[in-house]
C-alpha cells in the first residue's frame, strides 16, 4: 500500500454538486501539479514564500508555477488548472510534510462539482504524471488512511474511526465514531488487557513455580473472581454497544410521488433545513437524497432515514434510468412509503397502496384548511400538518427507530467481534474453573492459562497491538476512496 | 599448512560438547571437529546444582534427546533420583527432573565425545580468532596445546561400573605443542560459559576464574571487542558444599524419587551400557531451612556481601535463583527459607545446599549452615561464591546462532546471557547443527517456536533485550500445549534426520514408537465405549490410562497410551493455536536483508528504525516481537522489502 506514487481520488460526495474535490498525496505531488497549475492569486501571509515581493526564492512563483520549487507554501492559492485543453478555476490547498493528513505532501483541488469532470481531470494527471515518470495512480479504498496511519499520523483504532465518521449517516453513528476516533475503545481495550494479564500472571505463576516456596498459587475462587469482574464489564460494553450494521439499517422513510409533487420541499421542511435543492421546475431532483431525521418517541428520541426520490416521471436517459433502479430499490427497503400528492391534483387512478404507504396530499395551502381531501395534508409553505406527519411516522415506526442512547457504543464488526471473542473465552475459562472450585489448586491450569491468552489476544488486537497485515487489509477495505 | 577443521567448538561444557557432537553428526564420517577446552578432565562437569531438567528444562532434555544429543542419555546413565514435576497438573506442564552423580555424569559426557572420532579434543587455551574478509577464517592457540586421547582402560572400567567416576580424558596434552599454533576454521563455536574475564567472589575475597579452581579466559573478551562486540556482565553464584558424614539426617524430612523413574531419553534403556535403567543406585534428598538466628546474621553482615558492598560491578544477578542474602532481604518477613541436602555423587561425601547460593564472607557462612536443623556440625567443603563474567549481549546473534557480524561465528550458552545446563546445551545442538551447515554450504536452520522451546528460547533471546539471564519456563511458550515432553519425537526426529542429527538406532526406535502411535490412534478412531467413540470418552479429565489400556487391548506401550490420551484432552486447544500459527507462519519466513538501511526507509518512527537497526531482526516473525516495533512499522517494513527498496537502489525519480 504505501508505495511511493502519487495517489488521486474524488474527495467529495457522489454526484452533482457546486464544488468537487479532488485530493492528491504522496511525495511527488507537487511535482505532478507544477505544470498544470497557475496560481492567480496566492494565500496571504503565512504563504508569502510564493509572492515575488516577499520571497527571493521564488523565481518559479514569479510566472505563477512553482512545480521546480522544493518548498511549497501551505495554505489555500486561487489558480487555474490548465490540463488536456481544460482551463478550469480551482482553489489548491497545499499541504506540506509532515503536516498533512496523510503525513506526506499532499493537495487539494476544489474544482466545478461535475462528476465526470472531476474524473477527467484524474485521469489526464496520472496520464501526465506518467508521461514525465512521476508514478501517480487512483488511491485505493481507504488509501489516504492508510497512509495516514502508516505514517503514524493515527493509531489503527483512530483510522477506523476515520473509516466509521465518512461512513457515518446518522447522529448516533456519527458519535459513536467519534469515540473511536478519539481511541476511547483502545484505552478501554488496553485497560482490559492490562487486568487479565494480571490474573494469567498469578495463575502462571503457579504453573512455573510450583516448588518455589515464595509463590502462593492463585486459587480457582479468587481467579474466578477477578474473571468475574472482567466478564462483568466486558459484557456491560457489549451490552450499550450498538453493531454500526445494525444501526445502517435504521429505518427509511420514502418520500415517493410525481415530479414536482413536492417531495423534495417536504423533505427540507421535516428535516428544518435545505438539503434537497428545490425548484419549481419538474425533475430538479435526479438523485436519492437521505438524510437521518429525528423523531420524538414515547422512549424518547429516535432517528429514522428520510429519503428522497427522484421523480417518477421516465425520460429516456441511461442516467435517468440508473436514478429510477435506484428509486425502486429505495422503495423496496423503504419501511414507510409517504406518497405525495399535491392536493390539488387527483390521486394516481387505479394506483393499489401498500400496507407501509400513507398518502400524502402536499400544497394544501394552495386550497382552503376546510376543504375535505383524502390522505394526511400537509403544507411545506406554512407548516400545516408537519407536526400531524411526524407524529404519523412515529407512531408507525416507534418500535423500529433506533434510540439515541447517550453512552452508546457503537462498535465496527471488527472490534464486536474482537470483544466478543475476549467475553468468550473468560466465560470459557470460568467453565474449566469450575470443577476446581472450593479446592485450594486451580485444575487444568494450562487449558485455564491458555483460553485467557486468547482473551487477552483479542484485547490487544482491539488495542491495536498485533496480527498487522489481517487487520490492517480487513479495516482499510471498508474505507471509502478518499479517506 | 595449517590444520583445517570443519567446525572448531571453544569450551566443553554442555553447550560445547552438544554443539561438538552435532557437528560430528552433520559432517558425518569424513568431517572433522575440534573440541578444545582449558582442561578436558572436565568437560560434561555441573559447575552448580548438579541435576538436570526441570519444568520447561526438562522438556528442552527430551528436545535435544530427539535431535540425537547428549543430555538425556548421560543422564539416565548416571542420575541417583529421578522425579516428574508437576504431576497434579497437566502433561504439558510436567517435566522430568533428575538429580546426577556429577562425576559419572561428566565422565558419561566425555565418553559419548570419545565415541565420535571426527572429534579432536585439545587442550589449550585460545588467544585469538582469525577473521578473513569478515568472515571466521582460524583461531590461534597458546603455545602448550595439544590433542588429548580418551583413556580406553578407564572407559572399560567406567562401563562396567568398578571406576565410574573418573574423568577419562586427562587435563594436559601428552605432548604439548610449543609454539603458538592457528588452526583453520571457516565456523567456531564459542562457548565460554562463566570464563569470560570470570571473577569469584567470597566475602571481601576475590579471584579470578570461571569456576572454582580453574583460571578465567581473559583474553577472549578483548578478542571479541575488538571484533566489534558489545559485552555485558552478568552475575551468578553457587552455595556451600557440605560433607554428609557431618550432618545429622535424622531429624530431617526425606524426599524420594519417583518409585517408577521416567527416562529422559527414547534410547533408554537400549542404547544404555547394561541396558537397564535405572543403571546407578537411587539416594534420597533430605530437607532442613534457614532460621530467624540465620536470617539476622546475614542482615548484620550484608555489608560484607559483594552484591551489597558494591565490590559486583554486575547489575543483576537471576530473580528466579536468588542467594539468600537476597531472599532475606526481599522477603524480610519470611523467618524461615527450604534448603534441600542433595548429594552429588554416590562416589564421594559432597552434600549440595540447594537453597543458600551466596557470596557472603566464609565465617558467616560457616555460622549460617550451623544455624540450619540436622548441619550443627557440618562441616563445609567449599564455600559458596559470586561469579561475575562477561556475556555477549544476545541481539548480536541470530537464532541460528551465529552472530550477526561475524559470519562463521556461533556463540552458544551461557555467553548468550542464559543460565543452566539445559538452555546451554540446546543453543549447543543449534550452533553445532548450523556451523557444521555452513561448513558444508548449506543454509543454516532456526526452530520454531511453536516446534520446541529451544526455538523459543533462541527467539526471545535475539528479540528480546534481557535484563537477566535467561531461564526457560513453560509460561514464555505461548504453544506449550504443543511443545510437551512427551511428544518431542514427533516434533523433532523427522527434522533431524533430515538434517543429519538422527542415526540409524534411533531412528529406527522412532520409527517403531510412530507405528505403535498410529496403531494406537487408529484404534482410538475405531471403538466404542458404551456406545460413544473412545477418543471422546478418552477426553474426559477422569478416566485413567489404566482404563484406556483396559479398553485398548493389545500390548500397547502405557507411555505411548498415554500421550494419545494427552493429544485427544489438548486437541480442542492446540486446534486454535494452529490457526494463530498459520496466520504468523508467512512472517516467520519472509526475511528481512541484512542490507536493510532503516534509517532510511520513508515513514519509519525514528524509535522502530532504531530498534530494528539495533537487533537487524532475520525475519519479519522476529521483527514483529520486538518491543517498540508496532503493527504500522512492520507493514512499511513489508511493503518496503517487496519492492526490493534500499537506501541505494532508491529510484531516483521517487
Amino acid at each position: 500500500m504505501n508505495d511511493r506514487a502519487v495517489i488521486l481520488a474524488v474527495a467529495s460526495p457522489p454526484g452533482h454538486s457546486l464544488r468537487g474535490i479532488v485530493r492528491l498525496s504522496g511525495a511527488a505531488t507537487f511535482d505532478l501539479l507544477g505544470p498544470h497549475v497557475r496560481i492567480t492569486q496566492f494565500a496571504s501571509k503565512r504563504s508569502g514564500l510564493f509572492d515575488r515581493s516577499r520571497s527571493p526564492r521564488s523565481e518559479c512563483a514569479a510566472e505563477g508555477r512553482y512545480g521546480a520549487q522544493k518548498r511549497v507554501a501551505r495554505g489555500v492559492h486561487r489558480a487555474r488548472i490548465d490540463l488536456d485543453g481544460l482551463d478550469l478555476p480551482a482553489l489548491l490547498m497545499c499541504f506540506r510534510c509532515p503536516r498533512s493528513y496523510t503525513g506526506e505532501d499532499a493537495a487539494e483541488l476544489q474544482l466545478p462539482g461535475n462528476p465526470l469532470l472531476l474524473q477527467r481531470v484524474i485521469d489526464a494527471l496520472i496520464a501526465a504524471g506518467t508521461a514525465r515518470r512521476i508514478p501517480a495512480r487512483r488511491a485505493e479504498a481507504g488509501e489516504f488512511t492508510a497512509r495516514a496511519y502508516l505514517s503514524g499520523r493515527m493509531s489503527l483504532t483512530e483510522a477506523e474511526g476515520v473509516a466509521a465518521t465518512i461512513a457515518a449517516a446518522s447522529d448516533s453513528e456519527l458519535r459513536a465514531a467519534r469515540m473511536l476516533r478519539r481511541g476511547g475503545l483502545g484505552i478501554l481495550a488496553r485497560e482490559l488487557a492490562d487486568e487479565l494479564a494480571d490474573a494469567l500472571a498469578l495463575l502462571e505463576a503457579g504453573i512455573d513455580f510450583t516448588d518455589a516456596e515464595g509463590v502462593v498459587a492463585v486459587g480457582p475462587d479468587e481467579l474466578a473472581g477477578r474473571l468475574g469482574l472482567l466478564s462483568d464489564r466486558l459484557g456491560a460494553v457489549l451490552a450499550r454497544s450498538t453493531g454500526m450494521e445494525k444501526l445502517g439499517a435504521i429505518p427509511w422513510v420514502v418520500l415517493a410521488g410525481e415530479p414536482n409533487a413536492g417531495k423534495s420541499t417536504l423533505f427540507n421542511a421535516l428535516l428544518g433545513h435545505k438539503r434537497a435543492v428545490v425548484s419549481s421546475f419538474a425533475g430538479t431532483t435526479r438523485d436519492v437524497l437521505t438524510e437521518p431525521l429525528v423523531i420524538r418517541t414515547a422512549h424518547g428520541n429516535a432517528e429514522v432515514m428520510l429519503v428522497d426520490l427522484a421523480g417518477d416521471t421516465v425520460s429516456g436517459s441511461p442516467l435517468v434510468s440508473s436514478i429510477k433502479a435506484a428509486a425502486s430499490v429505495a422503495i423496496q427497503r423503504a419501511e414507510l412509503v409517504l406518497r405525495c400528492v399535491p392536493v390539488d391534483e387527483p390521486d394516481a387512478a387505479g394506483h393499489v397502496p401498500n400496507t407501509n404507504e400513507v398518502l400524502v396530499r402536499t400544497k394544501v395551502d394552495r386550497v382552503p384548511e376546510a376543504e375535505a381531501h383524502e390522505g394526511l395534508g400537509v403544507s411545506a409553505r406554512n407548516g400545516r400538518g408537519l407536526d400531524r406527519l411526524r407524529t404519523l411516522i412515529a407512531q408507525r415506526l416507534a418500535g423500529r427507530a433506533v434510540s439515541l442512547a447517550a453512552d452508546a457504543l457503537v462498535l465496527g464488526a471488527r472490534h464486536e467481534a474482537c470483544l466478543r471473542s475476549a467475553h468468550g473465552h473468560i466465560s470459557e475459562a470460568t467453565d474449566l474453573l469450575a470443577s476446581s472450585r472450593g479446592d485450594r489448586m486451580v485444575g487444568q491450569p494450562e487449558l485455564v492459562a491458555a483460553v485467557m491468552r486468547l482473551s487477552l489476544d483479542s484485547l490487544r488486537e482491539l488495542a491495536g497491538e498485533i496480527s498487522p497485515d489481517d487487520v490492517l487489509g480487513r479495516i482499510f477495505a471498508t474505507f471509502c476512496i478518499g479517506k | 599448512m595449517h590444520p583445517y577443521y570443519h567446525v572448531i567448538v571453544i569450551g566443553g561444557g554442555h553447550a560445547g560438547a552438544e554443539a561438538s557432537a552435532a557437528a560430528a553428526s552433520v559432517l558425518g564420517e569424513e568431517g572433522r571437529v575440534a573440541l578444545v577446552t582449558m582442561d578436558p578432565a572436565r568437560i560434561g562437569q555441573m559447575s552448580c546444582n548438579p541435576a538436570i531438567g526441570g519444568l520447561a528444562k526438562g522438556q528442552m532434555v527430551r528436545e535435544i534427546d530427539a535431535l540425537g544429543g547428549l543430555m538425556g542419555l548421560a543422564i539416565d546413565f548416571t542420575g541417583i533420583m529421578f522425579r516428574m514435576l508437576n504431576t497434579s497438573k497437566g502433561a504439558a506442564v510436567r517435566g522430568p527432573r533428575a538429580q546426577a552423580d556429577k562425576y559419572a555424569y561428566a565422565a558419561e559426557v566425555q565418553r559419548l565425545i570419545s565415541t565420535r572420532c571426527q572429534i579432536d579434543v585439545i587442550a589449550g587455551t585460545v588467544d585469538d580468532i582469525v577473521v578473513h574478509d569478515g568472515s571466521v577464517a582460524g583461531l590461534r592457540l597458546s603455545s602448550g596445546a595439544g590433542v588429548v586421547v580418551a583413556d580406553a582402560g578407564l572407559i572399560d572400567r567406567n562401563l562396567a561400573g568398578t571406576d565410574i567416576a573418573r574423568p577419562i580424558y586427562a587435563s594436559c596434552p601428552e605432548r604439548p605443542g610449543t609454539e603458538p599454533r592457528v588452526i583453520r576454521t571457516n565456523a567456531i563455536v564459542l562457548t565460554a560459559g562463566t570464563f569470560m574475564r570470570g571473577l569469584m567472589h567470597t566475602g571481601e575475597e576475590q579471584s579470578p576464574g570461571g569456576r572454582i579452581g580453574e583460571a578465567s579466559a581473559e583474553g577472549m573478551s578483548a578478542v571479541l571487542r575488538r571484533l566489534g562486540f558489545s559485552l555485558g556482565r552478568l552475575k551468578t553464584g553457587t552455595p556451600p558444599r557440605l560433607a554428609a558424614e557431618s550432618i545429622d539426617f535424622a531429624g530431617l524430612d526425606r524426599q524420594e524419587g519417583d518409585p517408577e523413574p521416567t527416562p529422559f531419553s527414547d534410547m533408554s534403556p537400549v542404547q544404555l551400557p547394561g541396558q537397564r535403567f535405572p543403571r546407578m543406585a537411587q539416594i534420597a534428598c533430605h530437607l532442613t531451612a534457614t532460621t530467624s538466628q540465620a536470617h539476622d546474621l546475614i542482615r548484620a553482615n550484608l555489608h560484607r556481601a559483594p552484591m551489597y558492598s558494591g565490590q559486583i560491578k554486575a547489575s543483576s544477578g537471576p530473580r528466579y535463583c536468588p542467594s539468600i542474602e537476597d531472599k532475606v532481604v526481599r522477603f524480610g518477613e519470611r523467618e524461615s527459607h527450604h534448603v534441600f541436602l542433595e548429594p552429588e555423587s554416590g562416589y564421594t561425601n559432597e552434600i549440595y545446599c540447594n537453597g543458600i547460593s551466596t557470596s557472603l564472607p566464609t565465617d558467616v557462612q560457616e555460622r549460617l549452615v550451623h544455624l540450619m536443623p540436622g548441619c550443627e556440625r557440618a562441616r563445609v567443603l567449599r564455600w559458596g561464591y559470586a561469579v561475575e563474567y562477561d556475556m555477549i549481549w544476545p541481539h548480536q546473534i541470530d537464532s541460528t546462532c551465529m552472530a550477526k557480524r561475524l559470519p562463521g561465528l556461533f556463540p552458544a550458552g551461557q555467553i548468550n546471557c542464559t543460565t543452566g545446563y539445559e538452555e546451554a546445551a540446546g543453543q549447543g545442538v543449534i550452533a553445532g547443527l548450523n556451523a557444521a551447515r555452513l561448513a558444508l554450504g548449506r543454509d543454516p536452520v532456526r526452530l520454531r517456536r511453536d516446534q520446541a522451546y529451544i526455538g523459543v528460547m533462541l527467539d526471545d533471546l535475539v528479540t528480546k533485550t534481557p535484563r537477566e539471564p535467561y531461564r526457560m519456563f513453560t509460561s514464555r511458550a505461548e504453544h506449550r500445549l504443543m511443545l510437551r515432553a512427551d511428544n518431542v519425537d514427533e516434533r523433532l526426529t523427522p527434522l533431524g534426520r533430515n538434517l543429519g542429527l538422527i542415526d540409524e538406532p534411533r531412528w529406527k526406535v522412532f520409527q517403531k514408537n510412530s507405528q505403535e502411535l498410529a496403531a494406537i490412534r487408529d484404534r482410538f478412531d475405531r471403538l466404542l465405549v458404551e456406545g460413544r467413540p473412545l477418543r471422546e470418552v478418552a477426553r474426559r479429565p477422569e478416566v485413567t490410562i489404566a482404563e484406556l489400556m483396559g479398553v485398548l487391548g493389545g500390548t500397547f506401550r502405557p507411555r505411548l497410551v498415554e500421550r494419545v490420551m494427552n493429544d485427544l484432552r489438548y486437541e480442542g486447544y492446540i486446534t486454535r493455536q494452529r490457526v494463530q500459527i498459520k496466520r504468523q507462519a508467512k512472517a516467520e519466513r519472509m526475511a528481512l536483508p541484512a542490507w536493510l538501511d532503516y534509517a532510511s526507509v520513508a515513514g519509519l518512527r525514528a524509535e522502530a528504525a532504531d530498534v530494528l537497526d539495533r537487533f537487524r531482526p532475520a525475519t519479519m516473525g522476529q521483527a514483529s516481537r520486538l518491543a517498540g516495533v508496532n503493527p504500522a512499522d512492520l507493514t512499511l517494513l513489508a511493503v518496503t522489502i517487496r519492492r526490493g527498496w534500499s537506501a541505494k537502489a532508491q529510484p531516483t525519480a521517487g
